[in-house]
């Protein structure tokens, strides 16, 4: 069955772009504009990755994550944080977040689908920790 | 006694003439068997030969045929083998593509991210001008612009060195080519 990946950004051509090179490699994909729009598709879905941005309208990425590290069946699913920020600051952030990845935009697709593949749980902690 | 002894003789010698009669119609017998034997032999031999030749022939046969099969299916699995490295080939070209048309679109939403923070500073600038212009209209004196606060405000959008960079007027950072990932 395929791995679920939830893609959270505000540019629409990005998300197409991620989901695209998900897509093709054969995991499903669900996209959400900002993090308050994330947060409500998290209810009940069962997610193996989430893909985010940091800099968004409503929600920023970085207050998502720890927003969605909060609920237990999200609390070991991994995050990459998906960005133009490559601060260290904005990177400490997104580590004391819950994130286990920083990518800096622009992403070659068989080194993201290569940093998804390493951070995908394998099944038994999986089932832990997702619903 | 002698008469005895001789009709004896005569009896056995009787018998012995007809043996031998009889081992010669044996011998002849046998003769015969022999030729037949030997007929039958021959003619077993010639007609294993004749097997033997048309076995060869049906062999040669075939081994040209198995060989212009082969033939065939070598020429077939040769197009096969050049068409499949030429599709792998394509294939590798058109992810190649693919890929460049991908990082191309980010490096398009990154400027557009730019130019989107810059109108936006932009429309700011033209909000305060009208402020002070309708200000100047009511006869306020306008306080000069604090142009570094200005630009202290603007840097806090930045979301990319290269950004910092061109406002700084410095070279912090590479340009970027290939993705940079930071596993925590």
């Amino acid at each position: 069955m395929a791995k679920t990946i939830l893609i959270v950004d505000d540019s629409a051509s990005i998300r197409q772009v991620v989901g695209l090179t998900l897509k093709g490699a054969g995991y499903d994909v669900v996209d959400a504009v900002d993090g308050r729009d994330a947060l409500g598709k998290l209810d009940g879905r069962k997610l193996h990755l989430v893909i985010s941005d940091v800099n968004m309208p409503n929600m920023d990425g970085i207050s998502f994550v720890r927003e969605m590290k909060v609920r237990p069946a999200y609390k070991f699913t991994p995050v990459i944080m998906l960005t133009t920020e490559a601060g260290e600051a904005k990177k400490r952030d997104g580590q004391m977040a819950g994130a286990k990845a920083w990518v800096v935009k622009p992403f070659q697709p068989a080194q993201m689908l290569d940093a998804v593949s390493k951070l995908i749980m394998p099944r038994g902690r999986e089932e832990h920790g997702n619903p | 006694m002698m008469g005895e002894s001789g009709r004896g003789f005569a009896v056995i010698a009787d018998e012995v003439r007809k043996l031998s009669i009889l081992s010669g119609d044996t011998g002849k017998q046998i003769t015969a068997r022999v030729d037949g034997v030997t007929h039958a032999i021959y003619d077993a031999v010639r007609i294993a030969e004749q097997y033997a030749d048309q076995d060869a022939r049906a062999m040669r046969d075939s081994e040209r045929l198995i060989e212009g099969v082969l033939n065939v299916f070598r020429g077939a699995v040769g197009h096969l083998t050049e068409a499949a490295t030429r599709f792998q080939h394509e294939g590798r070209a058109v992810q190649e593509t693919v890929s460049g048309v991908i990082v191309s679109l980010q490096f398009q939403d990154r400027v557009s991210q730019t130019l989107r923070q810059t109108m936006d500073d932009m429309a700011r600038l033209e909000n305060l001008l009208d402020e002070r212009s309708e200000g100047g209209a009511r006869g306020e004196a306008a306080a000069p612009i604090d142009v570094a606060a200005w630009l202290d405000e603007l840097s806090r959008t930045y979301t990319t060195l290269e950004q910092l960079d061109n406002h700084l007027g410095t070279q912090s950072s590479a340009p970027a080519k290939a993705t940079e990932i930071t596993f925590f």
